[in-house]
């Protein structure tokens, strides 16, 4: 019997791919999001035969399931709760097993020495496309889209821009630098159970299902800017 | 969809009285041809690339035995080479990709059988340099700098 914890940088199918090992593996408790702020992929769990508990997650959004943003003070609260789910977490692993993703933006090397040095914890890595990441992310978190986006993001339409419409503000590269140094920081420390490539990883849940949009460049006025920037920020 | 790639290199020699000639062939096409290196040149082009493989060869040519000048124990004391740097495509440099996706093709000016070497800059032999990349080229370079984990299952 293991536990299974899936971790990514961003927008890399960390969700349907751990929707996938949960159904897989019944006897573990989906533990989905539970270093997460918020349960953000609609009411799937539903669909699932493993148990989740919504009030294992952290919940943060408002009563239309809109994700509220975390105050100053929500933040510093959030890391000190982050060592008492971590210990809530090792004593429930000593007699169940479960599944969840590890979020960089809210993952600390606490928790990643946990999974680490637990034999009974398998660590997979889905990785995807850099520029698909940078893009997707600053489509999610960024611009109009993301302020407007359907409450039920199943039934929304599909992120298709015109050419040449998005100009990534600078700012934004910033935030995704720390993010990615984040992420290769614990990525590089971490014995992985498996290494899944995004666009070769034929995900079982249909709301995963996809089709690679490998244009997504295209959406981008400053091309040359982002892609100056990604390869920098990889070199170093 | 067509795209129109701007590169760009510097080009220099390692002695400009050796008469080096210096072409580039896009896809076959020639498209830059030199008898003479006699200076640094900047070597600038505009390549239009349908979408998938695209080709660059870098030939060297006018290389003769007399310039290489070799001592009584066979070290080679002096040479004339060429050197292409700073390889840019739309003005982004491209550093290790660019020597990383080349391969050196000569015979040594005839002395030996061809090979196929990895090229760190410099063209020391008759021969060409033959560089492979992608249209679009914003996406080839993207996915060309190693930023995944080395295994993959």
């Amino acid at each position: 019997m293991y536990n299974h914890v899936v971790y990514s940088l961003a927008k890399s199918g960390s969700n349907g791919l751990t929707l996938d090992i949960a159904n897989d593996n019944p006897q573990c408790t989906m533990l989905h999001s539970y270093f997460s702020r918020r349960w953000h992929i609609n009411n799937d769990w539903n669909k699932l035969s493993v148990t989740y508990n919504e009030k294992d997650d952290f919940g943060n959004v408002d009563q239309y399931g809109v994700p509220r943003p975390l105050t100053t003070k929500e933040m510093e609260d959030y890391d000190k709760e982050t060592a008492i789910k971590l210990d809530a977490l090792k004593q429930y692993s000593e007699n169940n097993n479960f599944v969840l993703f590890c979020s960089v933006s809210v993952m600390d090397l606490h928790i990643l020495h946990f999974f680490q040095s637990d034999p009974r914890t398998k660590i997979y890595l889905i990785e995807r496309n850099i520029i698909d990441v940078f893009i997707s992310l600053y489509i999610n978190e960024c611009i109009q889209w993301a302020l407007t986006r359907p409450r039920d993001i199943g039934d929304g339409p599909n992120k298709v821009f015109a050419q040449d419409s998005i100009t990534v503000e600078k700012s934004y590269f910033n935030q995704f630098t720390a993010r990615y140094q984040k992420y290769t920081k614990f990525r590089d420390r971490i014995t992985f159970e498996k290494i899944i490539r995004y666009e070769d990883y034929g995900f079982k849940n249909s709301d995963y299902r996809h089709t690679w949009n490998h244009c997504k460049l295209d959406y981008i006025k400053n091309k040359k800017e982002v892609v100056e920037f990604l390869m920098q920020l990889v070199r170093s | 969809m067509m795209e129109t790639i701007f590169a760009s290199f510097d080009l220099t020699s390692s002695d400009y009285t050796c008469n080096l000639g210096f072409e580039i062939f896009h896809n076959n096409k020639k498209i830059l041809d030199i008898n003479h290196v006699q200076a640094a040149t900047p070597v600038t082009f505009n390549l239009d690339a349908e979408p998938g493989d695209q080709e660059l060869r870098f030939v060297l040519k006018n290389k003769t035995s007399k310039h290489t000048i070799i001592d009584d124990n066979g070290k080679i004391i002096k040479d004339a080479y060429l050197t292409i740097s700073n390889f840019s495509f739309n003005d982004v440099e491209l550093n290790n990709i660019f020597l990383e996706k080349c391969q050196y093709h000569h015979d040594f000016n005839g002395s030996k059988d061809p090979v196929v070497l990895p090229f760190y800059n410099d063209l020391g032999c008759n021969g060409e340099v033959v560089f492979c990349f992608e249209s679009p080229v914003y996406y080839w370079m993207l996915e060309t700098i190693p930023y995944r984990k080395s295994s993959h299952v």
